[in-house]
């Protein structure tokens, strides 16, 4: 394995006295996708959102061990969390476009970053909706309201806006579960696209989306992570017996 | 641990037993077929060419199952390899019937003509019925080991099968008035061969299916290093 | 399929309860038309105001005795207001001196109340006749009463107006708003987007609740208490009114905001944060824009409250006689509400009507106000 874009060791973390997270350690692979998968409450979720310190506003949230970005540990004092977050973005489970124009929406964060001029605007936003593949659905309606979108489109929208301040690592948390097996089918390709440019991680209830769309997959149980592997590997022939018994649907 | 849709149990173990009962036909077939030729039992060998017809329905139904399971359940892990070596083992189990049909076939055709204990045909015929025996039970138990054993059994008969080719070879030579007898021999012996290599595909599925390890196609020293590694 | 009779029970429930539903709402609406109807009967009167004819005479006198202007048998049924403004008219106007003038006046409350058949209208049996005559003559009649509205408080009901009490309830409303609207909204803002969830802040949000229950009398003492006697603002005016009402309104504003703050989404917030939006940015640029039709119809609900309030008025001394219009935030002023109360309590029957009139003209600007938040809602709501 390459040098990883991501290393968590030893990661726990307590919600006020309740442990989550016992020690994590994982290793993400560079513009590869990850699937991160297991029951309700295993902690996949909570872990993706310490990649991003998103935890940080969370009151009574404490965290042990250390999350490496390109080797540079993320809960350091020295790195700002703003900053941190525009190299690690994030699209969500519900679709949450802002309610203003898709173009408002894409050249937000850009904006808020100075990272773009007045001139390079268009061709940010055309960029960014490019390379989410929404740009040929909505290029006659950039100033019509996100919202008015559908589901897909929504979310599309989202990960473009994502992908507008130019991230190295996208966070994506259960980011079909709203939608219809079409748009799904359309945002897995997607990913398949985006992994040339991005390390991608996704916490996924759908065991067979996490076969379909990842590279690698780790298997989490009660906070602990049970298994990781190739996903090919993982969903054949898993090493742990709590690995078996849930992707073959006998717990969970 | 039972799975949480109690229908998916059902109806893996409904594949289960619908391939153990193609195993026993095929497995009667078989020994029947043999016993045909070595009895000269001209009857017995007609049941045996009819029955090939209940092994052919059997492998359509079992696959057609297997199809329903996997669209109904996407099966993962040791289920996958369940349903995925099932649709393997029922071909092999297939082929094997038809070689039994071939057998009987050609029990029809010698007319009464009875292979001598002169040859290891009588060999290769015992132990082709402990493979296929062995098989079944390896099967009904998921039984690695005795899969295992079943591929090492192959080189025995593997070897019984040189052995005759080489005994009817010379005896061609020395006595050309045998030439047929011993050419309808020879292809008896090697059907029994083929069904042995049937039996050790099914051996090597169940060892897949049960250890989920790729033994196709090792030695039987890589086979025992795989499945060793199992042990520790 | 016939219905078993424990389905018939329940259907025969669920009509049972919606027709007590809807017996309760006839009953507030009987209730809500009497009201209104009682009101606006009464009220109507009062939008007509009697005229007299009368020659008026210009002369020497008159500067010195206003009532000599007019003849004897006329004094009692005009306004002492008319009479008053004759020798400011003689001043403005020298060319009318040793002229006798045919003048429409305005006439006395008494004659008002009498043409227009109220009882109590206390017109002395001897005038009685004239006046009819007079009305029949056209030498009375009935305009629309314009004094109404432009006139402050008087004790001649003939020529007593909101106008005064309007500007009165004008100013203490800006200062409310000047004050309550700002400090409530940044609270709500603090304490629902930064504040640690601490035992402080949360017996601070435990008592922002239970002010917003107080009896609003309490909040006049305090108001007496804080800005009259240690602030030194002054006694009966606009300010001191205007504070007082604001303190009573910030916990309404801030329990409305925080709802409308509560009410935009988590995943917006999420949204933002996630794209590296700081704290300040989430809220300015995407919180408080949602939030804002919210925050507007709680603001206006609460000012409409205040507006309507006297309790703590009468506690910092704005319940009182005040003819003329505040000229600053420091005069003496009334607001509507008191003005009604202090009408409400005079004998005279005029009053009664000016009364009525009075409460119409508050609740006017009441339901005004509440359209308006109505309307704002719907203009500045975002779909989504």
């Amino acid at each position: 394995m390459s040098k990883p874009k991501i290393s968590v060791s030893d990661l726990k973390l307590w919600y006020g006295d309740h442990e989550t997270l016992h020690g994590i350690d994982v290793d993400f692979e560079a513009k590869k996708v990850t699937a991160l998968i297991g029951p309700s409450g295993c902690g996949k979720s909570t872990l993706l959102r310490c990649l991003n310190r998103m935890n940080d506003r969370i009151v009574g949230c404490r965290i042990e061990g250390s999350v490496l970005l390109d080797g540079k540990d993320i809960n350091a004092p020295d790195v700002d969390v703003v900053q941190l977050r525009t190299h690690v973005g994030m699209v969500f489970q519900k679709p949450n476009p802002f309610p203003k124009s898709i173009y408002e929406n894409i050249i937000y964060a850009p904006q808020i970053h100075g990272m773009v001029d007045k001139q390079g605007m268009d061709e940010l936003v055309e960029t960014a909706l490019r390379k989410a593949s929404i740009w040929d659905e909505v290029k006659d309606k950039l100033h019509e309201p996100g919202t008015a979108l559908s589901g897909g489109q929504q979310q599309r929208l989202c990960i473009a806006r994502t992908i507008a301040v130019k991230p190295d690592v996208i966070l994506m948390d259960e980011p079909c579960s709203a939608l219809d097996p079409i748009a799904t089918a359309k945002i897995e390709e997607l990913i398949d696209e985006l992994k040339q440019d991005f390390t991608i991680i996704m916490v996924t209830h759908n065991m067979q989306q996490a076969a379909r769309v990842s590279d690698n997959t780790a298997f989490f149980y009660m906070g602990n992570l049970i298994e990781f592997g190739e996903t090919s590997t993982l969903f054949s022939q898993p090493q742990q017996q709590q690995t078996e018994d849930y992707i073959t649907g006998r717990f969970g | 641990m039972p799975h949480t849709l109690s229908r998916f149990d059902n109806e893996l173990n409904e594949l289960h037993q619908l391939i153990n009962t193609m195993f026993k036909i095929t497995r009667k077939n078989i020994k029947q077929s043999l016993a045909s030729i070595f009895d000269v039992d001209v009857e017995m060998a007609k049941r045996v060419i009819e029955r090939d017809d209940v092994v052919n329905t059997l492998e359509l139904r079992i696959d057609e199952l297997a199809r329903t399971l996997i669209i109904q359940f996407q099966p993962a892990a040791s289920d996958l390899r369940t349903v995925f070596s099932a649709t393997k083992i029922v071909t092999d189990l297939e082929r094997m019937s038809d070689l039994a049909t071939k057998l009987a076939q050609n029990a029809l055709e010698m007319d009464g003509f009875i292979p001598r204990k002169s040859t290891s045909v009588p060999i290769m015929r015992e132990i082709l019925l402990t493979q296929v025996k062995n098989t079944r039970k390896a099967f009904i138990n998921n039984d690695v080991l005795l899969a295992k054993k079943v591929i090492e059994q192959d080189k025995l008969l593997d070897d019984s099968y040189e052995n005759c080719q080489r005994v009817l070879l010379t005896r061609m030579a020395e006595d050309p008035a045998s030439i047929s007898h011993s050419i309808a021999l020879t292809n008896i012996a090697k059907v029994i061969e083929r069904i042995g290599d049937h039996a050790v595909n099914i051996a090597e599925m169940i060892i897949y299916a049960s250890s989920s390890h790729e033994v196709r196609h090792l030695s039987i020293e890589e086979l025992n290093d795989v499945l060793d590694d199992e042990d520790e | 399929m016939s219905l078993s009779p424990q389905l018939k029970r329940r259907y025969r429930a669920d009509k049972r309860f919606k027709f007590y539903g809807l017996t309760a709402i006839v009953f507030a609406l009987c209730f809500l038309i009497f009201f209104f109807v009682d009101i606006i009967g009464k009220a109507v009167p009062a939008f007509e105001q009697a005229y007299i004819q009368v020659p008026v005479s210009y002369n020497q006198s008159v500067i010195h005795n206003y009532n000599r202007a007019i003849p004897k048998e006329y004094r009692r049924l005009v306004s002492k207001s008319f009479l008053r403004t004759l020798g400011q008219k003689l001043e403005a106007h020298p060319e009318l001196m040793n002229t006798t003038q045919e003048e429409w006046a305005l006439a006395n409350h008494r004659v008002d109340q009498f043409l227009k058949g109220h009882e109590g209208h206390g017109l002395k049996k001897k005038y009685r006749k004239t006046v009819e005559q007079m009305y029949q003559d056209g030498k009375i009649e009935f305009r629309f009463n314009t004094n109404f509205f432009t006139r402050g408080d008087s004790k001649m009901a003939e020529n007593a107006g909101v106008l005064a009490a309007a500007m009165g309830s004008i100013m203490v409303l800006l200062i409310t708003i000047a004050v309550s609207v700002p400090i409530g909204v940044m609270t709500a803002i603090y304490l629902e987007e930064f504040a640690p969830d601490n035992r402080f802040t949360q017996a601070i949000e435990v008592n922002i609740n239970n002010l917003a229950a107080i009896p609003s009398i309490l909040y006049g003492l305090l108001g007496l208490a804080i800005f009259i006697n240690v602030m030194g603002v002054p006694r009966s005016s606009a300010l001191a009114g205007g504070l007082t009402l604001a303190l009573m309104t910030l916990p309404v504003i801030i329990i409305s905001t925080r709802a409308a703050l509560r009410s935009v989404p988590q995943s917006i917030r999420d949204a933002a944060f996630g794209l590296g939006a700081s704290s300040l940015q989430v809220v300015i640029h995407h919180v408080l824009p949602l939030a804002f039709p919210g925050i507007l119809t709680g603001s206006i609900i609460g000012l409409a409250q205040a507006m309507g309030e006297t309790a703590p008025l009468l506690i910092v001394g704005m319940m009182a006689y005040i003819p003329d219009a505040p000229g600053s935030i420091f005069d003496a002023a009334t607001v509507l509400p008191a003005q009604v109360y202090t009408w409400s309590s005079e004998s005279i029957r005029a009053f009664e009507e000016r009364t009525a009139a009075g409460i119409l003209v508050l609740l006017t600007v009441l339901l005004s106000l509440n359209a308006l938040a109505v309307y704002l809602r719907k203009k500045f709501e975002v779909r989504w």
